[in-house]
């Protein structure tokens, strides 16, 4: 008897596969650059966790969301100046100069997308393409710019999603499967 | 339904032997064989095979497609221009067929191949490839 697993002849369409392609901007176009070393998304949301007497464990019904966060983290290889004035959060770039400032509205980046294929789709039901979207982000943490005896280098930059002040139920990620039929 | 790596080379054959740029560098026909030419071939012409080996799922297989280019011309010219086309043909290709999915080769290490005969130029390319072995998979997980 085989080895019991979760293989079925239908699993080759649902691999996942590369670092995809990260693109900046409100009409999601807008390529950021080649990355090395993949990308990573991070949706981490918590839950209270309320447990009136008489339980023994987590109940059903007294969840609630706590707090949400999102983070897209991208190793950059192109290194340019409009890279790193995203990097640099509050930043402004004219004539090739990077000058540092403080965190206007204007400064969130609107929208943050990440893309990627699913390889072997043939059924029109099957998602070929897999979509987030992180609004209202900044880049935090430090920007570290190594630069080697011998190779070349990257730029680590990790947008955040900000929930919008006029609507702070709605959380400011999305994911979106798009099949071949569509 | 054929075997895993007939499907292989055949879809790799259709793909080369009907590019009308491979062509015009092959001098007319592309001559591409599976692991051997046949004796006193004309050149300039190709040969290919695979290996495989054990990936983490046991649907995956990872490998090398070896691909080996022969030519007599008078200088390096001819198969560098198959060289070119190859490359232009397979590296980072992705594709499907019947048997397999999810084919992927990428381009791992390529050079000049020193002959005993100087008059013969030898190019031999590597690429890495993955596959999922649809058919077998499915015939293994319906045994």
């Amino acid at each position: 008897m085989a080895t019991t697993h979760g293989i079925t002849s239908n699993t080759y369409q649902r691999v996942l596969m590369g670092p995809g392609a990260v693109y900046i901007g409100t009409a999601g176009t807008k390529v950021l650059g080649a990355t090395r070393g993949g990308n990573v998304l991070e949706i981490n949301r918590t839950f209270m966790d309320i447990r009136p007497d008489g339980s023994k464990g987590k109940v059903k019904g007294f969840r609630y969301l706590e707090s949400a966060e999102y983070k897209l983290t991208v190793r950059l290889m192109e290194v340019t100046e409009q890279n790193l004035t995203y990097a640099l959060a509050g930043s402004t770039l004219a004539s090739h100069v990077i000058s540092l400032g403080e965190i206007d509205d204007d400064v969130y980046i609107d929208k943050i997308t990440i893309a990627a294929e699913v390889k072997g789709v043939t059924a029109a039901t099957e998602a070929s393409a897999v979509k987030c979207e992180l609004t209202n982000c900044l880049v935090e943490g430090p920007v570290t710019i190594n630069f080697p005896e011998n190779g070349s280098t990257e730029v680590e930059l990790t947008f955040y999603a900000h929930f919008d002040s006029t609507a702070l139920t709605t959380e400011p990620c999305s994911l979106t499967f798009t099949p071949v039929s569509a | 339904m054929v075997d895993t790596v007939k499907s292989l080379l055949t879809y790799i054959y259709s793909l080369l032997t009907a590019d009308a740029t491979l062509i015009t560098a092959m001098g007319g026909t592309v001559r591409l064989y599976a692991t051997w030419a046949v004796t006193d071939t004309t050149f300039p012409y190709i040969v290919h095979r695979f290996s495989f080996r054990q990936n983490v799922l046991y649907p995956e297989r990872v490998g090398t497609y070896y691909i080996d280019l022969w030519s007599d011309s008078t200088n390096a010219e001819e198969v560098l221009s198959i060289r070119k086309r190859v490359v232009e043909l397979l590296d980072q290709l992705n594709f499907n067929t019947t048997e397999v999915k999810n084919v992927r080769l990428n381009l791992d290490t390529d050079g000049f191949v020193p002959e005993n005969d100087p008059e013969i130029w030898h190019y031999a390319m590597q690429f890495d490839i993955d596959i999922w072995r649809q058919s077998e998979l499915v015939s293994i997980i319906n045994r």
